[in-house]
């Protein structure tokens, strides 16, 4: 009892309370900032903007965000008319549209593909030095421009959601239009499922004849952001249409068909991607 | 009496006799048909669907029906649309777009080279037999499928058909785009754009890295969104007035 008394007789002091009050608001409004930022994303639109500032140099602001079916993106407006996507999530830079590089130089001809690839990739290593680990998975020319797309793949063959995207323009060398994916593996890429047998799973979803587009070990993230290793196979074959053809007209068209096969189990799995 | 008769019977048979043109219907606000096929690929119609709220809030009427037959896509397309995007199949070697139709199939050809007289018979249509009074109010014609902007030896050729009969600024592929979900969220990122930022349609070559237009953005907004590998749906070719914007949202002016 005199222990209570003295206890009460403490706190009830002066000094206690100017102790104790601090330290109980401190801790509620820290505690209440925690948990409001654990229920939001991890950045703001300031964050974002400053973001795009820092690593593609586009001076913006941030206004809105816009849904997608692979989670949203900050978009800054770049007060040159530029525009930046941001992982709300992660910071990561997912796209720019708009050019992301004037050329260096004027050049007097055309550059040939390993010149723009070399400009490239010096280009995606200022916003993405992971990009230093990838491999080149596609390299094409389309209408006046060059295409690079690099990406992570592991020792299993799979092809992981980190990649980056840019086109480099083969007359004058300026750099735009990146696009890109960081997303941490979280599960184990080592497949059960062979290819041959992935492919027999593929076959038997389409129609005989069918000719194999690709098929390929990928991470995919589903609608409920888990992620599977599927085998990702793409069919394509000609459809006719002999009504069409005893009325005196072709009637055929190219089908296809893409599909994810649980690198696991072995179970079509496509409908949980959309 | 008889002045008046014969004058009211002269006015009756000069109107009937009179050529009327065949004129497209202006609505207001006006029409956008977005058609999608799930035959072959059903997440292409699920994802350009959630595209079309953006297109209503650009201010047009949205129309997004799925696995629509030849003859209706024809009769809205000619007569009522404003902005008119496919995502389906696109015919083998250019020239046309194939639809399902009941249980078959059907067809919207740009025309028949070798047949240039026949006329439209269900379930086969072609551009070639529409007037220009019909699509004048056309302002875009997008045709995501295979082959849309190549020149069939038979069939011809979508956008130079779709132009020559009043489309302002027709869109299609140069190439097979195989049929993930990649077509519709195209599609998705095209009306974002539309809403969003009203920037121009195109630039003149089409895919350029460093346009700062609405394919661009659709093309970034779909490798964004689906893992980055359906980079085929960079080989496009455009016609027409590529640099208008479409807001507000209007009738083509041919």
């Amino acid at each position: 009892m005199k222990a209570v008394k003295a206890l009460v007789g403490r706190v009830g002091s002066i000094r206690a309370w100017t102790i104790a009050v601090p330290i109980v608001v401190t801790a509620l409004v820290v505690g209440g900032a925690l948990a409001v930022a654990g229920e939001g994303p991890a950045i703001d639109y300031d964050e974002a903007a400053r973001i795009a500032m820092e690593k593609v140099g586009v001076a913006g602001r941030a206004t809105s965000t816009v849904p997608g079916p692979k989670g949203d993106m900050i978009e800054v407006s770049g007060e040159d008319g530029r525009i930046v996507w941001v992982d709300p999530d992660t910071g990561h830079v997912r796209g720019v549209i708009g050019e992301l590089r004037a050329a260096d130089r004027d050049l007097r001809s055309e550059l040939t593909t390993s010149a723009a690839q070399a400009l490239a990739f010096a280009a995606v290593r200022s916003i993405n030095p992971a990009v230093t680990g990838m491999e080149l998975v596609r390299c094409e020319r389309i209408n006046s421009s060059f295409n690079f797309m690099w990406q992570r793949v592991d020792k299993n063959g799979v092809m992981l959601p980190q990649w980056a995207a840019i086109g480099v323009e083969a007359d004058t060398g300026a750099m735009g239009s990146y696009t890109s994916e960081s997303e941490p593996v979280e599960i184990d890429t080592k497949p059960i499922l062979s290819r041959r047998r992935a492919q027999e799973v593929a076959k038997g979803l389409v129609p005989d004849g069918a000719l194999e587009a690709w098929m390929r070990l990928q991470v995919m993230r589903d609608r409920n952001r888990r992620q599977t290793l599927v085998w990702y196979a793409a069919y394509s074959w000609t459809e006719t249409d002999p009504t069409a053809q005893a009325r005196g007209h072709n009637g055929t068209w190219t089908a296809s068909r893409t599909m994810f096969i649980d690198a696991k189990t072995g179970e079509d799995v496509t409908a949980r991607f959309y | 009496m008889r002045r008046i008769f014969v004058l009211t019977v002269t006015a009756i048979l000069w109107l009937g006799l009179t050529p009327v043109a065949v004129l497209g219907t202006q609505h207001n606000p006006p029409w956008a048909h977005v058609i999608s096929q799930d035959w072959g690929a059903p997440a292409v119609s699920t994802q350009i669907r959630w595209g079309s709220p953006w297109l209503r809030s650009s201010g047009y009427t949205v129309y997004d029906p799925i696995n629509l037959s030849s003859g209706s896509t024809y009769g809205y397309w000619m007569n009522d649309d404003s902005l008119f995007l496919y995502a389906g199949h696109g015919f083998s070697g250019g020239g046309g777009l194939v639809f399902p139709n009941g249980g078959g199939y059907g067809y919207i050809y740009a025309e028949d080279r070798l047949y240039p007289w026949l006329p439209n018979s269900d379930p086969y249509y072609f551009l070639a037999n529409s007037s220009t009074g019909q699509m004048g109010d056309n302002l875009l014609a997008v045709f995501i499928g295979c082959d849309t902007a190549k020149t069939g030896p038979r069939y011809g050729n979508l956008l130079d058909m779709s132009r020559a009969r009043g489309t302002d600024c027709a869109i299609g592929w140069n190439r097979e785009i195989i049929l993930s979900d990649s077509p519709g969220i195209f599609g998705m990122g095209f009306m974002r754009g539309v809403w969003d930022r009203n920037l121009p349609i195109d630039s003149p070559v089409g895919y350029h890295p460093n346009d700062a237009d609405l394919m661009a953005y659709a093309y970034n907004y779909m490798m964004s969104n689906s893992g980055g590998m359906d980079w085929r749906l960079a080989d496009w070719t455009t016609r027409g007035q590529y640099a208008q914007k479409l807001r507000p949202a209007r009738y083509g002016a041919w």
